[in-house]
C-alpha cells in the first residue's frame, strides 16, 4: 500500500492533480497548469520551511542595590494616572502627559532596575528652539495656538524602553513576475511570467526599542527614532537629576509582539533586496526563528510637551538626544477653507486664462 | 504669386475644358506647366454632370457673386470617381492643383461630389481653415447630407452655397464687400484680425473645477505638513552591521500568462477630415 501524497499548487495553495489529457499538473481550483517538476520543487521548498519560533528570554537580572533608591519619589497623576519617578532635588508638579498636577504617592520602591540610560544631550534651550522650528511655517495652524501654547512647560523626561536584541534565522517565500510587452500589425500582447522566489539566511537586530509606557503612544516614540544605543551607558541614579523618569506600564512580555512584527518586516525587506530581476516582488510567506532573543531595559531621553486646545490632547515629544521633533498639530478648519477657496479662485482664473490663450492661438 | 482669375469664365470653357479632361486618365485636369498659361477652373465644374445647364449656371453665378462679396473663393465640383484615391486626399489635391483660393493664402471652400463612389467632401484651405470650424463644417455636412441623398445635387449646393454666405456675412472684420474684385485694396493682414469664436460656457465650469482639484492638493500638502507622527513597522536602523547572509536561493518559474489586446483601428482615413495640415474639411457618404 503506498502513500497518498498531495501535493500544493504554488498558486493558490489548493490540492493539485495531474491531468492526463494535459500531461501537466492542473490545479482544479484555480485551473492554473504548470510543469510536474515545478510542482515538485515548490512543494519540496515549502515542506523544508521551519515554523516560527519567536521566542524572547525577557527575564532581566537587575535590581536595585539597597539604598539605591533613597531620595527617590514617586508622584501620580490624577488625571491620567501616569506615574512618574523623580528625585527629591528635582520634584515634580505638573504631568509631562498630560499637563495636569502630580501629587507625590510615596518614596520609589519595586520594578525593575533599569539596565541602560542614554543621558540627555539636548537641554531645554534646544528643545524650545525645536518646538518653534516645528510650528514655524505651518499655515494651517491655527493662530490662536501658536499664542497659547506653554512653552516654557516642557520637560525632559526619561521614557521606558525594552530593548530586544537577537539573531534570526529567516526563511521567505516572494511571489515575483517579469513583464515582457510586443506587438504585432494587429494586437498588443503583454507576457506576465510568475515565480515562487525562496530566500533564506539569517540576520542579527542590536537593540531594537519598544516603548514600555502606556501613557506615550507607540506611534509618537517610534516616530522619535533612531536613537543610537552606542551612546547607552550602565545606569545610574544620578542620571536622573534634574528630570523625570516615567516608570514602565507595558511589561517586556507585552513588548515582544511590536518587536516581532518589526523583526519579521525588517528580514522580509532585507532579504527582499536580493530578489532582483523582476519588475514585482510580493511577500508571501515568512518563517522566522529567533537565537538567543533578549531583553533589555532602558531609559531614553525624551522633552516632552503637553498642550490642550479646543478640549483636545496634542503631546509633542523631542528626541533627548538626536532632536527630531514630532507631533502632530491641529488644522484650523476656517484658514484651511479660506485657503482652499481662494487657490479655487486664483487656479480657477488661470485655467480659463490659458485656455483662451490657447483658444485664440 | 498665382492668384485665381476672378472673372466669371463662361460656361462653355468649362465645358471645353470637361472634354480635355477626358482625353487623360488622370482624374485631375491638366495644366499647362507654365502657370502664366493655366487655363482656371470654373466655380461650378460639373464633370459627372449632375446638374442641368440652368441649374449650374445658376448657381455660377450665385458663388461668383459670394466669392466677390467676400474675396474669398466659395466653388463646387463633381466628379465621376476619384480612381481609387481616398476622397479628402482627392479634393485637397483638386484645389491644391487647380489653383482654387484667393489672395496670397488660396482662400476658399469646395464642395466636392464623387457620383461613382457615392461621397462628399469640402475642403478648406487659408482662412477658409480658421471661419469654417469644425462646427460650421458639420452644420454644414447636417444640412447637405440629406439632399445628397435623395439625389438633389443642385438643391445640396444652394444649401452650401447659402450657409457659405452666411458664414462669411458673419466675419465682420473679413474684407469689406463693397471691395470685391479689387486685387490692390486688398489687405492680407486683415485675416488677422478675424474675430475669435468665444470660448465656450462650459470652460467656466471645467476651469473651476481644475482649480478645485489644484488647490485641495494644494491645502492638503499643507495639511500634510502638519502630521509628523508615524510609527515604524521596520526595524532596519538596529540590524547589526553585516549580520545579513542569505544561505539558501531558489527562484522557480511557475507560468506565464500572455493577454492581447486589439490595437485601436483608425475609423476610416480616405473619408473624414483634411488630407493634409494646409487644409481643413469634412466628408461623407450618401
Amino acid at each position: 500500500m503506498s502513500d497518498l501524497l498531495e501535493y500544493k499548487c504554488p498558486c493558490c495553495g489548493g490540492a493539485i492533480e495531474f491531468n492526463s489529457s494535459l500531461q501537466k499538473m492542473k490545479c482544479p481550483y484555480c485551473d492554473t497548469e504548470f510543469d510536474v517538476d515545478t510542482v515538485k520543487a515548490f512543494n519540496e521548498e515549502t515542506s523544508s520551511q521551519e515554523p516560527d519560533d519567536l521566542n524572547w528570554d525577557t527575564q532581566s537580572s537587575q535590581t536595585w542595590q539597597e539604598n539605591e533608591t533613597n531620595g527617590m519619589s514617586v508622584y501620580i497623576c490624577q488625571s491620567c494616572g501616569g506615574e512618574i519617578v523623580a528625585d527629591e532635588s528635582t520634584g515634580a508638579s505638573s504631568c509631562p502627559f498630560c499637563g495636569n498636577p502630580v501629587v507625590m504617592s510615596g518614596k520609589f520602591s519595586g520594578t525593575l532596575r533599569p539596565d541602560f540610560i542614554i543621558p540627555f544631550k539636548l537641554d531645554k534651550k534646544a528643545a524650545k528652539e525645536g518646538l518653534n522650528k516645528h510650528l514655524h511655517g505651518k499655515i494651517l495652524l491655527p493662530k490662536v495656538f501658536k499664542k497659547e501654547n506653554h512653552i516654557d512647560e516642557i520637560k525632559g523626561v526619561y521614557v521606558p524602553f525594552w530593548l530586544f536584541d537577537t539573531d534570526a534565522t529567516a526563511n521567505i517565500r516572494y511571489h515575483a513576475t517579469k513583464t515582457r510587452f510586443w506587438s504585432d500589425s494587429e494586437y498588443d500582447y503583454t507576457e506576465t511570467s510568475h515565480y515562487s522566489v525562496f530566500r533564506a539566511g539569517n540576520i542579527g537586530f542590536n537593540q531594537i526599542p519598544v516603548d514600555g509606557s502606556s501613557k506615550i503612544d507607540n506611534d509618537l516614540t517610534e516616530s522619535l527614532e533612531p536613537y543610537n544605543l552606542s551612546d547607552a551607558v550602565e545606569f545610574q541614579t544620578p542620571y536622573l537629576a534634574g528630570y523625570v523618569a516615567d516608570k514602565y506600564d507595558v511589561s517586556a512580555e507585552e513588548s515582544v509582539e511590536r518587536a516581532n512584527q518589526r523583526v519579521k518586516k525588517s528580514a522580509e525587506d532585507a532579504f527582499r533586496s536580493t530578489v532582483i530581476g523582476y519588475d514585482t516582488v510580493t511577500t508571501e510567506d515568512t518563517h522566522i526563528q529567533l537565537k538567543g532573543g533578549k531583553t533589555s531595559y532602558a531609559l531614553l531621553p525624551v522633552w516632552l510637551l503637553s498642550t490642550t486646545w479646543n478640549q483636545k490632547h496634542y503631546l509633542f515629544a523631542m528626541n533627548g538626544q538626536t532632536g527630531k521633533f514630532v507631533g502632530n498639530l491641529p488644522v484650523d478648519k476656517s484658514i484651511f477653507a479660506k485657503w482652499l477657496l481662494g487657490l479655487t479662485a486664483g487656479f480657477s482664473v488661470a485655467v480659463y486664462a490659458i485656455a483662451w490663450l490657447i483658444h485664440i492661438l | 504669386m498665382k492668384k485665381r482669375a476672378f472673372i466669371s469664365l463662361p460656361y462653355i470653357f468649362g465645358t471645353l475644358l470637361t472634354v480635355s479632361c477626358l482625353f487623360h486618365a488622370a482624374a485631375f485636369p491638366v495644366f499647362a506647366e507654365d502657370s502664366d498659361d493655366f487655363e482656371f477652373l470654373p466655380r461650378v465644374y460639373d464633370e459627372a454632370d449632375l446638374l442641368t445647364d440652368d441649374e449650374e449656371s445658376s448657381l455660377l453665378e450665385k458663388l461668383d457673386s459670394i466669392s466677390g462679396n467676400y474675396y474669398f473663393d466659395v466653388a463646387v465640383a463633381t466628379v465621376e470617381s476619384t480612381d481609387g484615391v481616398a476622397m479628402n486626399k482627392f479634393t485637397d489635391t483638386f484645389y491644391d492643383e487647380n489653383y482654387y483660393g484667393l489672395g496670397d493664402d488660396y482662400d476658399g471652400i469646395l464642395f466636392m461630389v464623387s457620383i461613382g463612389d457615392r461621397k462628399w467632401h469640402i475642403t478648406t484651405h487659408g482662412s477658409g481653415k480658421t471661419i469654417f470650424t469644425q462646427n460650421r463644417l458639420e452644420t454644414l455636412e447636417d444640412k447637405v447630407t440629406p439632399e445628397l441623398k435623395d439625389g438633389d445635387f443642385a438643391g445640396a449646393f444652394e444649401i452650401y452655397a447659402d450657409e457659405c454666405d452666411a458664414v462669411l456675412a458673419q466675419e465682420e472684420n473679413y474684407v469689406g464687400a463693397d471691395t470685391s474684385y479689387d486685387y490692390e485694396d486688398y489687405d492680407a493682414d486683415s485675416y488677422s484680425s478675424l474675430p475669435v469664436e468665444p470660448l465656450p460656457l462650459m470652460w467656466i465650469p471645467i476651469s473651476i473645477g481644475i482649480g478645485f482639484v489644484l488647490a485641495l492638493i494644494c491645502t492638503l500638502v499643507m495639511r500634510s505638513q502638519l502630521k509628523s507622527v508615524h510609527s515604524q513597522d521596520s526595524a532596519a536602523n538596529y540590524v547589526r552591521d553585516s549580520s545579513m547572509n542569505v544561505t539558501h536561493s531558489n527562484d522557480i518559474y511557475l507560468y506565464s500568462t500572455i493577454t492581447q489586446t486589439a490595437k485601436p483601428k483608425d475609423p476610416d482615413p480616405s473619408d473624414s477630415g483634411p488630407s493634409d495640415n494646409d487644409h481643413g474639411g469634412i466628408g461623407g457618404s450618401f
